[in-house]
């Protein structure tokens, strides 16, 4: 057993029992854990637990990542691939034996527990069996990514791609895919970009980028959702969900609008996932900034009409200095509104 | 505090200190508070309690005389693009406030404002209502009510709930606003267009949204 593997597993051990002293430290980790707790508990999951107790579990999965993580960059590849081998247990299908019965395929990895060391296993277990692509952003905009991006490929040799999500990358990227290769990426990643969609989570509008359906749905890719969970020893869990497909086009379909479908049923099931298990995903601290309120039960799903048409009157009162600088777009949601209103069966609006 | 005081608006900050003062307010006589349950909810949901009444009910109500007697505001979460707001520099920026509390003002309640913390760390309230009233034109009346809050408002220090709020209230931050609706427009309508097969699809709507959402206006 190496000095790493030991000095690691010790600290891994020694996170399980301290995390819940740090989370009453004024530490950017305890900070970061609080914001995402509150972000919990504004939803209704998690009701029976303490606001300690899931900062406690927040801040026990970003250290123990972070351990996992560290413990990849400290030891050479052939350490590593046999902590993998012996470490990350897997819950349901092998992800590479899943993905083998589709001409090709994306790897859905949220930014859910130790997701990076997720991407090391990944690329071992793909190595020699069929060519793996990972995405993720240009280091030159996110700085963290060059140590992550400079082990992934001195791991990964020729055996996987690496690109960012720009136009050339996604252009490599498409064509991998259409070679009959596996694509991973992570679903919900934020940045501000004029391709930005808002799908319904947790009862809310969440942005989110339209870049894994428009892989699927460019390459005819089923979407393989995949979730590690930090263990309670030193190691992880990896569990791969059942593929997401893409529904076929119908006639009054267009391409936003089956984008849209698609990325709404991947974070449902995402939600679902969080639902059970809230306190791995990173991004709850900065949840409800990137998200805005859906006044609708269930997501929507359960809406009835008048409820979906009171929705809609309350955004476009929310829009009503835009619409009133732009008469052709006004008129336009007029004629909608008209419409929704009397499918609803509700009387014109007074004037 | 007896019930039989003249009608009263707090202006309060979003700060742990104001929301928990609008909290023992609550305590002493009934009390309600001007704007969304939603967004306030987000940052203190112990006031939930509390009845809420949206700026145009409350203006609605003032003629009337059915408006409630003791009122809480945060003008911090008041105002947005419409005429019922106007524009006041702080930090220098010009950001949007109501004008719900100089109505109040006018329709005789008194303005008591959050001024920070006095001996023994209590919440120290000033009443501003005659400086408010000795302006002449609306801005100044405003900045007038604005001003005991000013240092709460312009530092992001620790006891602030939501130190970024300010920035929302900025031509910019309305800009992102309603790239933000256009975008859940086009969500929703979407939803319902799933749901309900029989609306027909929008383009034109959708293709004038998409365009507002990714800031070039209301037109592809």
């Amino acid at each position: 057993m190496s000095r790493a593997l030991l000095a690691h597993g010790a600290e891994y051990a020694m996170a399980g029992r301290l995390s819940g002293a740090l989370s009453l430290s004024h530490t950017p980790l305890s900070a970061k854990a609080r914001a995402g707790a509150r972000a919990i508990h504004a939803l209704p999951i998690r009701g029976d637990e303490s606001l300690h107790r899931t900062t406690t579990g927040i801040i026990r999965s970003l250290w123990r990542s972070n351990i996992l993580l560290k413990h990849a960059h400290s030891v050479a590849k052939p350490e590593l691939w046999r902590f993998l081998e012996g470490c990350v247990a897997t819950r349901g299908a092998d992800i590479v034996e899943a993905t083998a019965a589709y001409p090709c395929a994306i790897i859905a990895t949220p930014h859910f527990g130790p997701f990076l060391p997720l991407c090391l296993d990944l690329i071992r277990r793909f190595e020699g069996k069929r060519r793996l692509n990972i995405m993720f952003n240009d280091p030159a905009l996110t700085p963290s990514n060059r140590a992550h991006e400079d082990l992934f490929r001195s791991l990964a040799g020729d055996s996987a791609g690496f690109h960012y999500p720009d136009r050339k990358g996604t252009i490599a990227a498409l064509k991998c895919l259409k070679r009959g290769e596996v694509l991973a990426l992570m679903p919900d990643v934020y940045f501000q970009s004029e391709s930005i969609m808002a799908v319904p989570f947790f009862g809310r509008l969440l942005r989110a980028m339209p870049g894994t359906s428009f892989f699927a749905i460019k390459a005819g890719a089923p979407i393989f959702p995949v979730y590690p969970y930090p263990g309670e020893r030193f190691g992880m869990e990896v569990v791969a969900g059942e593929p997401i497909l893409a529904e076929p086009s119908g006639q009054r379909d267009d391409e936003d609008g089956a984008m849209f479908r698609l990325t709404s049923r991947y974070f449902q099931d995402m939600q679902r996932v969080l639902s059970e298990a809230p306190h791995h995903w990173n991004y709850w601290d900065t949840f409800l900034q990137r998200s805005t309120l859906l006044g609708l039960p269930g997501n929507g799903t359960n809406a009835t009409a008048p409820q979906m048409v009171a929705e809609l009157e309350r955004l476009a009162r929310a829009l009503a200095t835009r619409f009133g600088q732009h008469p052709e777009l006004e008129a336009d949601f007029a004629g909608f509104h008209a419409q929704c209103r009397a499918m609803a069966g509700l009387a014109e609006p007074a004037a | 505090m007896e019930v039989t005081d003249p009608p009263t608006v707090y202006c309060l900050p979003l700060t742990r200190s104001a929301t928990g003062l609008a909290g023992r307010l609550a305590t002493k006589a009934p009390i309600a508070i001007i704007g969304s349950r939603v967004q306030l909810g987000r940052f203190a949901p112990r006031l939930l309690d509390l009845p809420f009444l949206t700026p145009l009910e409350v203006a609605r109500s003032l003629p009337a005389g059915t408006a409630p007697s003791r009122l809480v505001s945060f003008p911090e979460l008041l105002g947005g693009e419409g005429p019922s707001s106007i524009p006041v520099i702080v930090d220098g920026e010009p950001c949007r406030f109501s004008t719900i509390e100089v109505r109040l003002m006018l329709a005789g309640y008194r303005v008591l404002c959050h001024a920070g913390r006095g001996l023994l760390g209590r919440s120290k309230l000033v009443d501003v209502t005659a400086l408010a009233r000795a302006r002449d034109a609306l801005p100044g009346a405003v900045t007038e009510i604005l001003r005991p809050l000013r240092p709460a408002l312009v530092s992001a220090h620790r006891d602030h709930l939501c130190p970024s709020i300010l920035g929302r209230k900025t031509r910019d931050g309305f800009s992102i606003g309603a790239r933000d609706h256009a975008r859940d427009m086009i969500s929703l309508i979407r939803m319902l267009c799933s749901s309900h097969q029989e609306v027909e699809l929008p383009s034109r709507l959708l293709s004038g949204l998409s365009s507002l959402a990714a800031g070039s206006g209301g037109r592809p």
